[in-house]
């Protein structure tokens, strides 16, 4: 069965990967070769019928790799300016998910070395991030905040002009 | 006096909201505030991790169990502002971004929202520097003092320069006061791999670089790029930064007025000079064996006929070049300048390394058409033609005779050798599809033709422009052997991506 890396450089072969909780997709293998990790796997011949396990991505979030990985290896090469916008556009649909989807796809993006989705999923969470008190931050990332109220504000000592140069109207530390 | 000090303010923030495009106010961007229930990704790293989704319940702090290097990369990405208060979140965030390598626009600062005046934002600029504590990745600084508080900038260049910054952006609000760029940078930034000055006179830089040898490293031992940006420098000056950067693959002048007069070009390692918008009387490549891409755009010299003189050799590896502008710009290759009636044979001045060829053309001009001609049988292996064309309020002729393109057909390298032509602004005139018929008749080789076009908004009607454009797409029906490509609008071009040395074609914006 595992007879199917052979013909190596066949851009149609399908690489078969299995998430965490066992279920099964299935990519072009130009689309698997964004992934740093399912490339070497494949290198090493380790892509096989059965398919290769990924022991930390569960289901929701590989769907939605595989979903990405085939996208863009599709378009990959000498995009015209449409197909360059296109893409834009796609990534920003597709990286408007909920919190949860966001933790998911960067620590698996990051896992598998799918560097594209790293740098869209750092950036949204980034923009996220941007220009909210630490308060909504917490509240948005569910971040529990396990200073005293001392501590907290020793910390805002520290860096205090970070929390009096762009303070709004209401309270922020 | 507050009313002046407005004025200056204001001015100021305009002007450096012309920079950061980046830097929008705060607060844009809505968060759905998600409380976070269940994760189904477990931390990557454990060698046995069975992982997923058994539920671990309502909020929990799944961002903070994430890898550190992921939580750095998303406070690299934060105005600084955003970026240091992210300290108080927890324990976890605690200390990550001092442990990140500082990434620092002080536009975020001055365009923050509640600016008030530039002394808080240059006590927080000096808070920054002195907290964070390194190293500096990326810092951009603003000088917006008088000369009087010259040392106050010229101690941010210090105190940057002992972290380590890599890429550093030196802007100048020169109205302030400060012309000259305090020459510390000279001394401390051995560290620099980066450098772009924006609006400064360079400093004098002689008795003061080195370029090392005896045990002693160079000035700039690993600056790749220099970017002067509306700045001056004298050619001495230019000439030594060059010398005492031994790594120095791209140097790029943006607005530059006229001084250096000349930029003659010495290097082992520069593999890109580009000159954007500029007045320079000579580029010469004196010795420069790895230069592959010179890029110029809208350069041209500075007396009477804007002349720019550009000296290259037959012994190249120039790759790319363009923009040329051939009434403009005066090449020589070697001794000989190239010219119409050149009696030298091709040998004599043919550049084989050069592939890309990028032209600013007169279409209208039997004069440009005949340098068009010459230019081209100097580089007898190009593959790829760029070409621009430039409006002529001389010719405004339409209809016209342009028979003048037709001897192009028999240049060697239009015959044999260009695969690929790309029109940047094709603008609809007769004189324009002359050269593309021509170039269609004499191109053995050539496979595609990309035509972006300008939509010339009032001078043509829709059902003259689809007739032009049938009669453009009909040129390559006799031959087929060439597939033309309209290509809708042409992208934005600029000088990053020309610069960019991972592109292949700094000529091709999409």
């Amino acid at each position: 069965m595992a007879a199917a890396t052979d013909d190596a450089g066949d851009s149609n072969e399908m690489i078969r990967v299995v998430s965490s909780d066992g279920e099964h997709f299935e990519m072009p293998e130009a689309a698997a070769n964004l992934s740093l990790v399912l490339r070497h796997m494949i290198e090493d011949d380790c892509a096989d019928a059965a398919g290769i396990p990924l022991a930390v991505v569960a289901a929701k979030p590989l769907a939605k790799i595989v979903d990405y990985c085939t996208k863009h290896a599709a378009k990959s090469s000498g995009l015209t300016i449409e197909e360059a916008e296109e893409l834009k556009r796609f990534d920003a649909e597709f990286i408007e998910v909920d919190t949860d989807m966001l933790y998911d796809l960067l620590v698996a993006a990051d896992f598998m070395g799918v560097e594209g989705l790293s740098k869209l999923a750092v950036q949204r969470t980034a923009d996220l991030i941007k220009g909210k008190t630490p308060e909504q931050n917490r509240e948005t990332f569910g971040i529990v905040n396990d200073f005293t109220p001392e501590e907290e504000e020793e910390i805002c000592k520290e860096n205090e002009w970070a929390f009096q140069i762009t303070k709004p109207p209401s309270r922020l530390c | 006096m507050p009313s002046a000090k407005d004025h200056l303010i204001t001015a100021i923030r305009r002007f450096l909201g012309c920079f950061s495009a980046g830097s929008s106010p705060a607060g844009a961007d809505a968060a759905d505030p998600v409380p976070v229930p269940a994760g189904s990704v477990t931390r990557g790293g454990g060698d046995d991790a069975p992982s997923l989704d058994a539920s671990t319940g309502g909020g929990d702090d799944l961002i903070g169990s994430m890898p550190d290097q992921i939580l750095s990369s998303i406070v690299s990405l934060l105005p600084v502002t955003d970026a240091a208060r992210t300290a108080v979140l927890s324990s976890q965030w605690h200390g990550l971004w001092s442990s990140t390598p500082l990434v620092f626009q002080d536009s975020d600062l001055i365009l923050a929202r509640n600016f008030a005046g530039v002394a808080p934002v240059a006590e927080a600029v000096s808070r920054i520097i002195e907290s964070h504590p390194g190293p500096f990745r990326t810092v951009t600084l603003t000088s917006y003092f008088p000369e009087a508080e010259r040392d106050t900038f010229a101690g941010w260049i210090r105190a940057v320069a002992a972290k380590g910054v890599r890429d550093l952006t030196l802007h100048n609000i020169p109205w302030s006061g400060l012309y000259v760029l305090p020459s510390d940078l000279l001394h401390c930034c051995s560290s620099l791999e980066r450098l772009h000055v924006r609006v400064w006179r360079f400093p004098a830089t002689t008795g003061v670089l080195h370029r090392g040898g005896d045990g002693t490293p160079p000035s700039f031992p690993h600056l790749r790029e220099l970017v002067l940006n509306r700045s001056s420098i004298e050619e001495v000056d230019l000439e030594n930064m060059v010398a005492c950067s031994p790594a120095m693959q791209t140097l790029v002048f943006v607005f530059s007025w006229g001084v250096p007069e000349r930029v003659r070009l010495v290097s082992g390692s520069l593999r890109c000079v580009m000159l954007w918008q500029s007045v320079v009387a000579q580029l010469a490549v004196v010795a420069a064996p790895l230069l592959e891409r010179i890029v110029l755009w809208g350069s041209s010299g500075p007396y009477y006929g804007y002349l720019m003189r550009i000296r290259i050799s037959r012994a190249s590896s120039i790759k790319a070049i363009g923009y040329l502008k051939p009434t403009a710009h005066r090449l020589q290759i070697d001794g000989t300048v190239i010219k119409p009636g050149l009696r030298a044979s091709p040998e004599e001045v043919a550049v084989p390394s050069v592939k890309i060829l990028g032209l600013q053309v007169r279409f209208g001009v039997a004069a440009e058409a005949r340098m068009v001609s010459c230019l081209l049988r100097c580089f007898p292996n190009v593959e790829t033609l760029h070409l621009m064309p430039v409006e002529d309020p001389r010719c405004p002729a339409l209809l016209g005779d342009f028979e003048f393109w037709e001897d192009i057909n028999s240049v060697e390298c239009v015959r044999y050798s260009i695969k690929k032509v790309v029109f940047h602004g094709f603008s609809w005139k007769n004189s324009e599809i002359a050269f593309i018929n021509s170039i269609i008749e004499g191109g053995l080789v050539l496979e595609k033709i990309y035509i972006f076009f300008r939509r010339p908004y009032d001078t043509i009607s829709d059902e003259e422009l689809n007739a032009k454009l049938s009669m453009v797409a009909s040129l390559s029906i006799g031959l087929g052997r060439t597939e033309i490509i309209f290509s809708g609008e042409d992208q934005t071009w600029y000088y990053k991506i020309a610069a960019d040395l991972s592109r292949a074609d700094p000529f091709d914006c999409s």
